[in-house]
C-alpha cells in the first residue's frame, strides 16, 4: 500500500497526473497490483488504426518485465493496460529508480512511435497521411508537429518563452543553429531553418497551436539521419528539443548574471580606489 | 577604441567640466535642511545621454546590465537607482561628492565607467553569440 501510493505520489510529481499525451486510469485490483491503463493517440492512425505498433509494445515490455506486465486484452476506451506487480518493487533507492523508469513509459511510447514514422522514410508503401502534419506532445503544453513527405519528415517546433528577454536570447540562438547547419561543413546534419511566422506546412492547424513569441523551428530529417544507430540519436534528439533550448537560455542567463556581477565589483573598485581624496 | 565612440566620449567629458560646479547652498524653503537641488529641479540635472543600441539583443543585454547596475548605486555613490524617464541610466553628483573626491578624477572615472559599460556589452553579446554557436554545434553532431 505504502508503494502504490508512493507511485501515484511519484506520478503527481512528475507531472503525470494531468497525463499530458494521452488519459491513463489506475485501478487497484488487490493489495499487490495495480493496472494502469493509457490512451495516446497513434502516430500512424492510417498504418496501424488498432493500437500501438509492436516495437512500441516490445519497448513497454522491456521496462522491468519482472514487476510491469502487458494485459492482452487492453480496457475499454485504451491501448494499453499495464499489471504493475508491487510485490517484487525492490527497496529503498532502487524502488525509486523502478518507479521513475515506468512514469518514464509515456517517452518510451512516443519515442517508439516517432521511430516508427521516421523509420518509415524513404517507403513506398506507406503513403496514408503524406503531408498531414501528426502533432506530438513529449512535454506539457509543449507539442511539436512532424510532417511525412515522400523523400523527407520535417519536424516543426513552435516556440514559446515566458519572458521577453528569454525569446531574444533564443532567436539568438535559432539564428546560429541556421548559421552552422548551412554552412559547408555541417551538410550532413538535418537543414534547420526559423521563422516567425508559420510555416506553410501547418496552415489549418488550431490557432491555439500556432501562436507563438518564439518563432517556428524546422529540420528536415533524411534518410541518412535515421540509418543503423543514428535513428535513435534522431529521434532523442528531436523529442528533447525544446528541454534543450531552455536549457541553453537558462545557462545563458545565469552567464550574463556573472558576468555582470563581476564588472559591478571591477567597478566599484575603481571607484573606491583611484577616485577618491586620499 | 572606435574614433566614433571617443568623439562622444570627449564631448562627454567637455560638458561634464564645464557642469559640475557644485557647491553646498542651505535650502531657502526649509530651516537647516539641504536638498539636492538637481532633483528638485531648480537646477539644470546632470543627465548621460542614451548608451547606442543596435539591435534586441544589444538592447536586452545593455537594459538588463544597467538596471542591473542601478539597483546596486550604493556601491558606486554617484549613481542614481532609478534613471531619469527616457535615459538608460543616470548620475546624481552632490556638492558632497565633489568634496570627497577630485573633480577630474570624478569626470575620468564616469568616462571609464561609459567606456567600460560599451565595452561590457559589446564582449557580452559576442560571447551570447559563441556560447549558441557551440551549443548549436553540439546539437547538430548528434544527427552525423
Amino acid at each position: 500500500m505504502k508503494n502504490q501510493r508512493r507511485l501515484i505520489t511519484i506520478y503527481m510529481n512528475l507531472g503525470l497526473s494531468n497525463i499530458i499525451f494521452s488519459v491513463a486510469q489506475a485501478s487497484v485490483s488487490d493489495s499487490q497490483n495495480i493496472y494502469l491503463s493509457l490512451s495516446t493517440p497513434p502516430i500512424l492512425p492510417e498504418v496501424l488504426p488498432n493500437g500501438l505498433p509492436q516495437s512500441t509494445l516490445q519497448a513497454v515490455k522491456k521496462v522491468h518485465p519482472d514487476i510491469v506486465e502487458v494485459v492482452e486484452h487492453p480496457e475499454e476506451g485504451f491501448q494499453l493496460t499495464l499489471k504493475l506487480n508491487f510485490a517484487k518493487l525492490p527497496h529503498r533507492r532502487d524502488c525509486i529508480k523502478v518507479i521513475s523508469d515506468i512514469s518514464s513509459l509515456q517517452a518510451v511510447i512516443l519515442s517508439s512511435q516517432l521511430k516508427e514514422t521516421l523509420w518509415s522514410l524513404g517507403s513506398r508503401d506507406i503513403s496514408h497521411g503524406m503531408y498531414k502534419p501528426i502533432k506530438l506532445v513529449y512535454h506539457p503544453r509543449e507539442p511539436f508537429f512532424v510532417i511525412r513527405m515522400p523523400e523527407k519528415t520535417t519536424a516543426i517546433f513552435p516556440m514559446r518563452f515566458r519572458d521577453d528577454s528569454d525569446v531574444i536570447l533564443a532567436t539568438a540562438f535559432f539564428q546560429e543553429l541556421m548559421d552552422v547547419g548551412s554552412s559547408s561543413a555541417w551538410a550532413k546534419a538535418p537543414p534547420c531553418t526559423w521563422s516567425p511566422i508559420p510555416p506553410p506546412e501547418l496552415r489549418g492547424e488550431p490557432f491555439q497551436d500556432l501562436s507563438t513569441n518564439g518563432g517556428f523551428v524546422s529540420f528536415d530529417i533524411f534518410s541518412r539521419h535515421v540509418e543503423g544507430t543514428r535513428l535513435d540519436k534522431t529521434v532523442w534528439s528531436l523529442l528533447n528539443f525544446y528541454a534543450y533550448v531552455k536549457y541553453h537560455v537558462k545557462c545563458t542567463r545565469g552567464f550574463i548574471q556573472r558576468r555582470m556581477r563581476k564588472r559591478l565589483e571591477i567597478l566599484a573598485e575603481a571607484i573606491n580606489l583611484h577616485y577618491k581624496v586620499p | 577604441m572606435a574614433n566614433t565612440l571617443r568623439s562622444y566620449l570627449t564631448c562627454i567629458r567637455n560638458t561634464l567640466e564645464a557642469a559640475m560646479c557644485l557647491q553646498n547652498f542651505p535650502c531657502q524653503e526649509v530651516e537647516r535642511h539641504n536638498k539636492p537641488e538637481v532633483e528638485l529641479k531648480t537646477s539644470p540635472e546632470l543627465l548621460l545621454n542614451p548608451v547606442k543600441q543596435a539591435d534586441e539583443l544589444e538592447n536586452i543585454l545593455t537594459k538588463k546590465f544597467l538596471r542591473f547596475l542601478s539597483m546596486r548605486a550604493e556601491a558606486f555613490q554617484v549613481l542614481r537607482r532609478k534613471p531619469v524617464q527616457g535615459y538608460d541610466i543616470s548620475f546624481l553628483i552632490t556638492n558632497y561628492h565633489c568634496e570627497d573626491m577630485q573633480k577630474h578624477k570624478l569626470i575620468d572615472f564616469i568616462m571609464q565607467f561609459m567606456e567600460d559599460i560599451d565595452k561590457e556589452i559589446n564582449e557580452l553579446k559576442l560571447s551570447v553569440n559563441t556560447r549558441g554557436r557551440l551549443v548549436a554545434t553540439e546539437f547538430l553532431k548528434q544527427f552525423i
